[in-house]
């Protein structure tokens, strides 16, 4: 792109958190462009009520240059491992959906494989334990525990990500 | 599924794809099949597929097939790229090799920065000089990659170049020792279950009648089963890639034992040049549009390196592919589900996913249409993504010279490679594909070769210094000439780890 073709002026409409956040990383990102945010955040968004991120939002902080210890000092955020679906299927006890891996693959076959073939064939042995009790990381939060992944790729404690807790005034601000 | 049902496979053609396919299945699901492999000494094989992509490396592991052994037994050399001479502009050549530019990774891709600097005018080295892959080929060098990712030797990859009429007797050692059990004859009739139309049985020429639940049809160009009996339509692609004839012939290697496939562009298509341990493969594959028969085999002759060691051998066939693979019974592999040429070496990578493919989604005695049409959906991407690259490579030219060249030069193409190219051409960005062969840094290196110069680049490639770049470039630059230069020969480490086991 030649010079004069450039973007130097971004207007941001909407001073939410999602507002700032575009607002934050279009600045840090785009050499030589202005960043304005006008407006006031809509009064009843989504964004300002939920309070539960994905992995993705760890990436995105450090991609803003910010360290992890600032933000949860400065906004009061915990951290997720996943969450805990109670009552969705029937008679089915309550199960995590974590962010990370389940059990190991053996081979080359995924762990899942063999779990159903457990469970298909557990008549001669008895059920085996539920599918989220091999996961690290759902462990981990049934427990109310946290430890950052850590150690290496044989490790469980390597096989799952995290997410944040927020406060969304807090991190908007 | 109960343990004790065993399916009996047919498989119909020996061939590469035939023992491949037999050898996996004894392999890879002893308890569930029972194997049985008829083909004819009376009908030839193709057998021309010489050169592979990387992934065939863990096919052969997946079978615990050694390295070294496979490597002697098939009279292989290694293979780092393909060297692409005289396409985007007759006095062109560029290497697309197996692996990434720079150290490939980093949030913005390494040609991104490479193009700021081009953009800018700021000396750069030549993207070439700054691949790992494509400066070991060009060397002639070989030593095994470095497990440690922090290495510049740990950014590239390799396959084989082979003989392809000793491939499928070595695969076929492995698929009997494994309790395939291989029929000799001819299959004359099919027979189909009346209601169904599920392929029942094949009767032999010498009445022979072999009974089966699933049959994988290795037939080659001829689809015994799945187009001659089952009516599959074919997809035809010759108005994109009009190539229909292929003239082969094997000489006296005579120049370097290169670690690279070399394609060079000729008036009519192109002729590639295959180094192995005992010889050199060559063949010209042109289009009788716009060349005949004699004259592509007179030109053939005139081109190779060293004595010819057989007369050139025709081969016909269309570009295309049948509309699905996997129909009611029957799955085609190989030549019998479809072909594209080999300009980037993968028929045996098409046969190699199909057989992945089926094994991955292996079917009860009751076959469910969920598994096989998310085979199907597998193949057909496969195939599509590859017939996009491939038309790249003829369209993405400057040259003018004969009617052939016009023609791929100017004719309208897909338009999800229009897009593509619309896409890379604007600011260099390469979509990312999770699913199919080539990834990013292949679609780069052939873009670029080709003289596809994007106008712009990706904007965070602005962030850091131009100065710093630049010396950062300088850097790969002589970490990679450090690296290679550290490397053995490619004949010596040959001649060390997997001489072949007969002298010619």
């Amino acid at each position: 792109m030649t010079e004069d073709r450039r973007i130097t002026e971004i207007v941001v409409a909407g001073s939410g958190l999602v507002g700032f956040s575009a607002a934050a990383m279009l600045k840090r990102k785009i050499p030589g462009a202005t960043v304005t945010v006008v407006g006031t955040a809509p009064a009843d968004a989504l964004s300002e009520r939920i309070h539960a991120t994905l992995p993705s939002v760890v990436g995105f902080h450090a991609d803003l240059g910010l360290e992890e210890a600032q933000v949860l000092m400065g906004t009061g955020a915990a951290f997720r491992l996943g969450t805990l679906f109670e009552g969705w299927s029937d008679k089915r006890p309550g199960y995590v959906h974590a962010y990370g891996e389940v059990g190991r693959s053996l081979g080359v076959t995924p762990f899942h494989h063999h779990w159903v073939r457990m469970a298909q064939e557990s008549a001669a042995r008895g059920k085996p334990a539920p599918f989220d009790s091999h996961s690290p990381a759902a462990m981990l939060g049934r427990g109310g525990r946290f430890v950052h992944p850590q150690g290496d790729p044989d490790s469980p404690l390597s096989t799952y990500e995290y997410g944040l807790t927020i406060d969304p005034a807090r991190h908007r601000e | 599924m109960k343990a004790d049902s065993v399916q009996r496979i047919v498989v119909v053609g020996g061939g590469t794809a035939g023992w491949m396919t037999a050898a996996a299945l004894v392999k890879l699901l002893p308890r569930r099949v029972d194997v049985r492999l008829v083909e004819s000494e009376a009908i030839g094989i193709v057998g021309v597929g010489e050169a592979t992509l990387p992934h065939i490396r863990a096919f052969n592991e997946r079978l615990g097939i050694s390295e070294a052994d496979f490597m002697a037994a098939t009279r292989a050399t290694f293979k780092v790229g393909i060297e692409f001479n005289d396409w985007g502009a007759i006095g062109d050549s560029y290497v697309h090799p197996f692996g990434a530019f720079g150290h490939g990774t980093g949030s913005v891709d390494f040609h991104q920065y490479w193009l700021r600097l081009k953009q800018a005018c700021v000396p750069v080295p030549e993207l070439q000089e700054l691949s790992m892959g494509v400066q070991v080929a060009r060397q002639a060098r070989f030593a095994l990659p470095s497990a440690d990712t922090s290495s510049i030797a740990s950014t590239f990859g390799y396959a084989y170049q082979f003989d392809a009429t000793l491939y499928a007797p070595f695969m076929r050692k492995v698929a009997e020792e494994a309790g395939a059990v291989r029929t000799e004859g001819r299959v004359v009739g099919v027979t189909q279950h009346p209601e169904s139309g599920d392929i029942a049985s094949l009767t032999m020429e010498n009445g022979e009648v072999i009974e089966g639940d699933l049959f994988v049809d290795c037939s080659g160009f001829v689809s015994l089963l799945l187009g001659k009996t089952l009516g599959e339509p074919f997809e035809d692609w010759s108005h994109w890639l009009p190539n229909d004839r292929a003239v082969a012939m094997p000489c006296k290697t005579a120049t370097a034992l290169t670690p690279l496939t070399t394609v060079t562009a000729m008036p009519a298509g192109w002729r590639w040049r295959i180094p192995l341990q005992h010889r050199t493969g060559n063949g010209y594959v042109f289009s009788t549009r716009f060349i005949s028969e004699d004259e592509a085999a007179t030109a053939l002759v005139a081109a190779v390196e060293g004595t010819p060691m057989a007369d050139p051998r025709l081969l016909k066939f269309v570009a295309g592919r049948r509309a699905r693979s996997w129909v009611k019974n029957c799955v085609a592999v190989g030549l019998a589900s479809g072909f594209l040429e080999p300009l980037e070496s993968t028929s045996i990578y098409l046969t190699q996913i199909g057989i992945t493919a089926l094994i991955e989604l292996f079917p009860e005695k009751e076959i469910s249409a969920v598994d096989r049409d998310e085979f199907n959906r597998l193949v057909d991407l496969e195939y599509d993504r590859i017939r996009d690259f491939l038309i790249l490579h003829y369209h993405a030219t400057t040259r003018n010279d004969t009617p052939y060249w016009d023609y791929v030069r100017t004719m309208s193409i897909p338009d999800t490679l229009a897009d593509k190219l619309e896409l890379f051409r604007k600011r260099g960005r390469v979509v990312k594909y999770r699913e199919g062969v080539f990834l990013d840094a292949s679609w780069i290196a052939v873009y670029l070769g080709q003289g596809v110069v994007p106008e712009g680049h990706d904007l965070r490639a602005d962030g850091p210094p131009l100065d710093q770049l630049q010396r950062g470039m300088e850097h790969v630059k002589a970490e990679i000439q450090a690296s290679v230069a550290s490397m053995p020969g490619h004949r010596e480490y040959l001649e060390r780890y997997c001489p072949m086991t007969e002298a010619m």
